[in-house]
């Protein structure tokens, strides 16, 4: 390598130490910028300060698994009921708002729920576990409709405890629409088809033998008029105007099989019937079969103790490389940590959820870099011995331990891949940060510490051989 | 100073050796067999964590003793905070738990865990499956890797003697765990499968650097025997593994150090530190010696 190149990639390295080390920890420098953003009337860019996300053992949480009992479905119905089980499961939570919940399915008929931060398993358990609620509702008479916009008009621009000192103020909330017997007890079931011409899709339902007849009445009494339909008290799709999902009846309806057509987005007509069938089919879930809850003060203990444990690893650690290989193990003590800063702005970037199985798996990696380096080292003396110069003996040591390096490196990568692949989530997560650890210390070891190496060498300081050796 | 250890000299002492202990190991895994925590078995565990000191473990018993679900429960003291209540191979439900959690006297935080036995045998099974499938691909990727190397003897053989040295680093920790697990009641959870997992990947990668070495010093000397490549490669790499295996040690002890409360993760590091250390045993006084045997015992039959 020329001069110039050897500089550049200096720089390089640099600038990657910089962006990954801010990743890490940018609280210090964002108040840095505040002060001379102030003092100087600058305005320079801060760096989003996002945290490292826990998993639920070191943060604290509900995780609960359900078995879905599939037995009464159709087996090509399987997929689309286990994702709308899930669906159900998501918006319930919301309307509870849990902060960052994950919902996973599982497995063929399971399906695991992750609550950070909820501290009672009992009331999880009980908002999870009701059976989604289907209702239709036909429109009000137009005197009512009437009656709630004037409602809405009067309390215009008024503050909430005003409101209350209108008469009949709770009139103004009412919706445009009020609720039938019909629900989706008697819904058997919806599905999508489409249009043979225009391949527009098409939601079909099909009711049940008293289904059909109040079907028939509703549909004969709201003929030119729309009919609402509710999931969980609220409009089955979104609209975004914040209006109510609701097809127009064209005419009456008898033999229980209605269609509805219009909806031109194909997804969104999936959505509509998925959502239909969640209300027509309760899958019963029953009690959980793995309850898990964290308490907030354990996590927080976990996650300290993993830092401060890592943190005097990491130090014994270059001690001893440094004690045991003097100036080489003091240079790839600094690729060390820039190695680790490298894999925690990943961590933070992709972002991984970090547990404490992660952390095995980021500890077996730090001890591959380590070893990595002592491969090289120990090679590179050899060398020396042989009374070549530090920078051939770089090279040479270098190149040789190239090959056990990638052969032992590469086992530990196809292992991982396969408990990456096939493992539960607690595996899965030992093996991805695992495998994100292994490509990272190859980089440090071959590319980083190589360097400061090759340019220790042929500095001035490649002349002082105790320092090699 | 060039100083020349002979590492196959001894190697039946070594052999036997090995053959005692694995055959202790395998002993107290039969007899003892393993002691499933409920991640694997099912079953319920409360850990209680006391903002200021624990109540004496009687007061805690008699505040139980009105909870009927759970008379058969084991009452555990962790640390000067803390206790454990453990129901074996049962799952309780979110009631009882409320029940336990006001029944019980003081101001503290609670963790709780209750798997159903179903799905503890599944991940038994899954485990399991996953780690053979893991090392059917290693022995595969060793016995391609050394392919070149078919002389004196086969790459397969590299991937064998890895393989069996495999089988020595795991059966002995998990005859300790048997062992403690029976006397100690100390229970199998996921993080020791996870520091079973690390062992294999040192393990592995011990066999490999030292087999390396043998790949580079068959090609380069032509006029040693293979017992004498073997020797040689090994007191290349012995500086190297030591190294290594102490760096991990290096890391153990203060995660040993700040979990010593936290009984899973402290066994996870007596787990590590026991397969780390014998790890480092058979990589450099079996592994490679089972290959100069198996070559020599192959050289007497050709003679016969």
């Amino acid at each position: 390598m020329n001069k110039r190149k050897t500089i550049f990639s200096l720089f390089l390295v640099l600038i990657l130490t910089v962006v990954a080390g801010l990743f890490c920890y940018p609280s210090s420098y964002n108040k840095l910028v505040d002060d001379v953003n102030i003092r100087y009337n600058l305005s320079i860019w801060h760096f989003p300060e996002t945290d490292f996300r826990l998993g639920l053992d070191l943060k604290g949480g509900v995780h609960l698994q359900y078995e879905a009992d599939l037995s009464q479905i159709d087996e090509k119905e399987r997929d689309n009921v286990m994702e709308g089980l899930r669906d159900v499961i998501e918006r319930r939570i919301n309307i509870f708002g849990v902060a960052e919940p994950v919902i996973q399915i599982y497995g063929f008929d399971r399906i695991a729920v992750d609550l950070p931060g909820m501290e009672s398993i009992e009331n999880a358990i009980s908002w999870i576990g009701e059976t989604p609620l289907l209702e239709f509702a036909e429109e009000r008479s137009e005197e009512d409709i009437e009656r709630i916009n004037q409602k809405r008009q009067e309390l215009q621009g008024l503050s909430f405890e005003e409101m209350q000192e209108v008469e009949e103020w709770y009139v103004a909330f009412e919706d445009f629409y009020q609720k039938t017997e019909l629900t989706g007890r008697y819904l058997d079931k919806a599905q999508l088809s489409f249009n043979e011409t225009t391949y527009a899709p098409i939601i079909e339902l099909q009711f049940d033998s008293e289904g059909t007849k109040l079907f028939e009445e509703i549909t004969e009494r709201n003929t030119g008029k729309t009919l609402a339909i509710y999931l969980d008290g609220e409009s089955i799709i979104e609209m975004g105007d914040g209006s109510v999902y609701a097809p127009r009846v064209e005419q009456k309806i008898s033999g229980g099989k209605a269609i509805i057509t219009g909806q031109t987005d194909i997804n969104v007509a999936k959505l509509i019937v998925q959502r239909l069938n969640q209300g027509s089919l309760p899958v019963p879930l029953g009690e959980p079969i793995v309850q898990k809850k964290v308490g907030p003060t354990l996590g927080a203990i976990s996650l300290n103790n993993a830092v401060l444990a890592g943190a005097y690893g990491l130090l014994a650690i270059i001690l001893f490389l440094i004690i045991i290989y003097k100036l080489p193990g003091l240079l790839a003590s600094i690729s060390l940590i820039i190695y680790c800063m490298i894999l925690l702005s990943l961590i933070k970037l992709i972002p991984v959820t970090l547990t404490l199985a992660g952390i095995g798996g980021i500890i077996l990696s730090v001890g591959m870099a380590v070893d990595a380096n002592i491969l090289i080292f120990s090679r590179m003396r050899e060398e020396l011995k042989q009374s070549k110069d530090a920078l051939l003996s770089a090279e040479e040591g270098f190149n040789r331990a190239w090959s056990s390096i990638r052969d032992g490196n590469f086992t530990t990568l196809i292992v991982a891949f396969i408990l990456y692949f096939l493992g539960t989530s607690f595996i899965k997560a030992f093996a991805f940060a695992l495998i994100l650890g292994i490509l990272i210390s190859i980089f440090s070891a071959m590319v980083i510490s190589k360097l400061f190496i090759q340019v220790a060498a042929k500095s001035r300081l490649g002349k002082i051989k105790w320092l090699w050796s | 100073m060039v100083m020349v250890m002979n590492f196959i000299k001894y190697s039946k002492l070594y052999f036997t050796v090995a053959i005692i202990v694995v055959g202790l190991s395998a002993y107290s895994l039969f007899s003892f067999g393993l002691n499933l925590g409920i991640d694997f078995e099912g079953g319920s565990m409360i850990t209680i964590n006391y903002t200021s000191e624990r109540p004496q473990i009687d007061e805690i018993r008699s505040s139980l003793a009105g909870v009927s679900e759970i008379s058969r429960a084991q009452i555990q003291p962790l640390g000067e905070k803390e206790f454990a209540l453990k129901i074996k191979e049962k799952d309780i439900s979110s009631k009882v738990f409320s029940t336990i959690i006001s029944a019980l006297p003081g101001e503290f935080d609670t963790s709780i865990e209750t798997i159903s036995p179903v799905v503890g045998k599944e991940l038994k099974d899954k485990t399991l499956a996953v780690v053979g499938v893991a090392l059917l691909a290693m022995l595969l990727y060793i016995a391609l890797a050394f392919n070149s190397v078919s002389k004196p003897i086969s790459s397969i053989q590299y991937g064998i003697s890895s393989t069996l040295m495999l089988f020595h680093d795991l059966i002995i920790p998990l005859g300790v765990l048997a062992f403690l697990g029976y006397y100690y009641d100390i229970q199998i959870n996921i993080p020791i499968i996870t520091a079973l997992l690390t062992i294999i990947g040192y393990s592995i990668n011990n066999n490999i650097v030292i087999f390396d070495r043998i790949r580079e010093n068959l090609k380069r000397e032509n006029k040693l025997s293979y017992s004498e490549i073997v020797n040689k490669s090994l007191n290349e790499t012995f500086v190297r593994c030591l190294n290594t295996s102490f760096t991990v040690l290096l890391v153990l002890i203060p995660l040993y150090y700040f979990f010593m409360n936290e009984e899973s993760l402290k066994y996870f590091t007596l787990v590590m530190g026991i397969g780390i250390f014998v790890g480092f045993f058979s990589s450099i006084f079996l592994s490679s010696p089972l290959l100069v045997s198996w070559n020599n015992y192959k050289d007497k039959r050709k003679q016969l």
